[in-house]
């Protein structure tokens, strides 16, 4: 009888042991809070921007008044070294290393900062500010405008409440924002950037709705679903038409020259707006969609490959906000963007 | 006789495999796959219009925090209605919700019930008529959204062929007692993992009734809110798909919820799931199988599972019963050393495929702690089981009945004071 308890306590034992950790987090818990993944606001593509803004202004108001005024040296309440630099970049040159800046910056007075500077922690830019070339940012705040020069790179966001000008061959890690316009020079490496504008130089507006266009008619095979007309296989729409409805193509859409749909437009493989060719609504494609030169798209353009913008072509209006959303993204020269792009592999301007 | 209990067990591993593989599929697409999310960072735009529907039976508890949480959205106020459904509530319910309406006159516009069919399909069967906004979303009472979730849930609408969205629910009180902490642990395998891995494979991710919405013109073209069903989200997803419109998943547009705190709670809730979708089951098996020239053949398989996950607690109970009585009958269901490869294998892969998917979820979602609760999951397991099968058998027992539609409200829990994370 013995040896059978003992063989049935040792079993219970076992099999009680890997339960140990499980009982140990009942009777302890030691994580019990709901997951903290309920995304309140980090959505908005200028979360972090407005987070230091807001930061910033409150550690400000708590400095005495010797620090509120003139060329300071210092610490916010909350123990951060800062410096502003009221009158010239020559307070720039408390620095750790020639060119690196380690304390947080607070540009006063509109300037031109050196070339080839890393700033180790946030800048503040109050007043018009245009970055050196080759200078490196871990995040850039600017109340009016700000230009980044040549080689620029930002590693966490940048935002401007005026016109953003990014310099040629830079790097924007992050979030790249402005209340008013982003203009991007050519060679620029980005993944998000929101603003009322963005553009690869100089801005484009929506092109003209097209004149006289020939009314098109669906394929045989075609069918209705709800609202929309869905169509097996690939499908070319000759240019110079006109499509009343919206669209869903198992295969390949290609538009022809000066196309034209009044509704969206989805294909399960690429979507190709050739010149001139117009979407109204919103372009979805499962892999990528290439746009031609002059061509535009008055919703959201989504693929999840790739998206090509070509030359002088528009995403969205002025008064009609859109996303452009890919992980790669590549805009020519012209190519303007009302709204929003997301780029999480990488955009690049040509 | 032999062969009677033989054939039907065998049945019973080959599905329980089919489900084992599946579990298997969809933990290691989470794990090693690409990460499908296309609309997710759909930010900006000409925001259509939408109506926020909300089936109320008697929640005087949680309407107000609901109600509040969608008033501070930043959806375009103007685009956006409020229609809270007072769904035959004795409470407080409609005191508070025209509270809202005098405060909130153009954006909160309650709908009132006062008779007719029981139940959140008819509720919103009856509402829909009251908007008619291209996009309709739901969500059920004891639910908080957060502020970017109303434009997230809208986002996946500019695909013109996206019919339903649906989003990932959060356990809110997690705390309260160890069903709470087990219902966390099944959402996050449920969520992280299996919805989340149908859509990336370009299955049927499951509309599920809230933290979700339906395009207008899509409701209309497979007939609307079906009241004569249990589980009007999972009826709608079939309908949809049938038709020839896509369900989409988004894991990153999370919104809490209160899961049941007592287990009585839980088996009522379950036990309407389980008659609901067994209901659906019985309707879509065969129209799915024959399978509309629009839907590829994985839908199909994806489809047929998905629809018997009900199906599957019955079953198993059934097939222990068949081992069991084949042992004593003095059968050997076969001999010889792959029969304890297979057994072993089983023992070892199979019945810890549901238990992988919800430590694949945890780890997913950066949580450490609550992943060591993972054996007394068996604990929810063997109750979800048996209420099921409970469920299922009761259904078929009574399948001749077709007003059997008792609804079972599930009971809420927040107090005054409750901390909203």
């Amino acid at each position: 009888m013995i040896p059978f308890l003992a063989l049935l306590a040792v079993t219970l034992l076992w099999m009680v042991l890997p339960m140990l950790p499980a009982l140990r987090e009942v009777v302890r818990p030691t994580d019990v809070a709901p997951l903290k993944v309920v995304d309140r606001s980090s959505g908005y593509v200028a979360y972090f921007a407005r987070n230091f803004r807001q930061y910033l202004d409150r550690q400000m108001a708590a400095l005495p008044a010797e620090a509120q005024a003139g060329d300071y040296v210092g610490k916010l309440p909350d123990g951060t070294q800062f410096l502003r630099v009221h009158k010239s970049p020559a307070g720039l040159a408390h620095e750790v290393d020639a060119g690196t800046q380690n304390r947080l910056v607070v540009v006063d007075h509109s300037m031109k900062l050196a070339d080839d500077r890393t700033f180790l922690m946030e800048v503040y830019a109050r007043a018009p500010t245009i970055g050196g070339a080759g200078s490196v940012y871990r995040a850039i705040y600017a109340d009016r405008e700000l230009g980044l020069g040549e080689r620029s790179t930002v590693l966490r966001w940048a935002h401007a409440v005026g016109t953003l000008g990014v310099g040629s061959h830079s790097v924007l890690r992050g979030r790249i924002t402005s209340d008013t316009a982003v203009v991007l020079g050519g060679n620029v490496v980005f993944e998000r950037i929101g603003a009322p504008v963005i553009s690869v130089g100089t801005e484009r507006l929506p092109p003209q709705a097209p004149g006289e266009l020939t009314p098109w008619k669906p394929p045989a095979g075609a069918r209705q679903v709800g609202d929309h007309l869905r169509i097996e296989g690939d499908l070319e729409i000759a240019g110079g038409m006109r499509v009343e409805t919206s669209l869903v193509v198992s295969g390949m859409l290609r538009l022809g020259p000066g196309a034209l749909v009044e509704g969206s437009v989805k294909a399960y493989r690429d979507v190709e707006l050739a010149d001139g060719a117009q979407v109204r609504g919103a372009v979805v494609a499962r892999r990528r969609i290439i746009i031609d030169t002059a061509a535009w798209v008055g919703g959201p353009a989504i693929a999840e490959e790739r998206i090509r913008i070509g030359q002088g072509s528009v995403i969205g209006g002025p008064n009609l906000p859109a996303t452009v959303s890919a992980p790669e993204l590549e805009m020519m020269a012209g190519a303007t963007v009302y709204g929003q792009i997301s780029a999480p592999l990488g955009g690049r301007t040509f | 006789m032999r062969l009677a209990l033989l054939i039907p067990l065998y049945a019973i591993v080959a599905i329980m495999v089919v489900y084992t593989i599946r579990h298997y599929l969809f933990t290691l697409n989470r794990l090693f796959g690409r990460h499908r999310q296309p609309y997710v960072d759909v930010g900006t735009a000409s925001w259509p219009r939408v109506a926020v529907f909300v089936p109320c039976h008697n929640e005087e508890r949680v309407i107000a925090h609901m109600l509040d949480a969608l008033l501070v959205c930043d959806y375009p106020e103007r685009q956006l209605v409020i229609i809270p459904i007072n769904d035959r509530s004795t409470d407080g319910t409609a005191k508070i919700l025209a509270e809202y309406a005098s405060k909130f006159p153009v954006r909160v516009a309650p709908f009132v019930r006062k008779g007719g069919k029981p139940g959140k399909a008819a509720a919103l069967k009856d509402a829909m008529a009251a908007s008619d906004a291209p996009i309709h979303l739901v969500f059920d009472a004891d639910y908080l959204p957060g502020r970017g979730l109303i434009k997230q849930l809208v986002g996946p609408f500019f695909d013109p062929e996206t019919g339903a969205v649906m989003g990932r629910v959060v356990p809110m009180n997690v705390n309260k007692t160890l069903l709470t902490r087990l219902l966390d642990l099944e959402r996050t395998g449920g969520y992280q993992v299996d919805q989340q891995a149908r859509m990336n494979l370009g299955l049927i991710p499951q509309y599920g009734g809230t933290v979700g919405g339906v395009r207008r013109a899509a409701l209309i073209d497979v007939g609307g809110w079906r009241d004569d069903t249990l589980a009007e989200d999972t009826d709608l997803t079939f309908r949809l798909v049938l038709a020839g419109w896509e369900v989409v998943y988004q894991n990153r547009s999370e919104c809490y919820e209160e899961v049941p705190e007592s287990w009585p709670s839980r088996i009522r809730q379950i036990k309407r799931w389980a008659r609901g979708h067994n209901q659906s089951l019985a309707r879509y098996w065969w129209p799915l199988l024959k399978r509309p020239t629009h839907v590829r053949r994985w839908k199909v398989v994806d489809g047929l599972l998905l629809l018997g996950v009900f199906a599957v607690g019955p079953l198993l109970l059934l097939g222990w019963a068949l081992a069991i009585a084949l042992y004593y009958m003095g059968v050997p269901l076969s001999s010889g050393v792959y029969v304890i490869l297979a057994v072993a294998m089983y023992s070892t892969l199979g019945n810890f495929a549901a238990f992988f998917e919800v430590a694949a979820g945890a780890r997913l979602d950066g949580s450490r702690g609550r992943i060591k609760l993972l054996p007394f999951l068996i604990v929810g397991f063997l109750v979800s089981l048996v209420s099921v099968s409970w469920a299922t058998v009761a259904k078929i027992a009574t399948f001749w009945r077709r007003d059997d539609q008792r609804w079972e409200k599930t009971e809420r829990h927040r107090e005054n004071g409750t901390v909203i994370p």
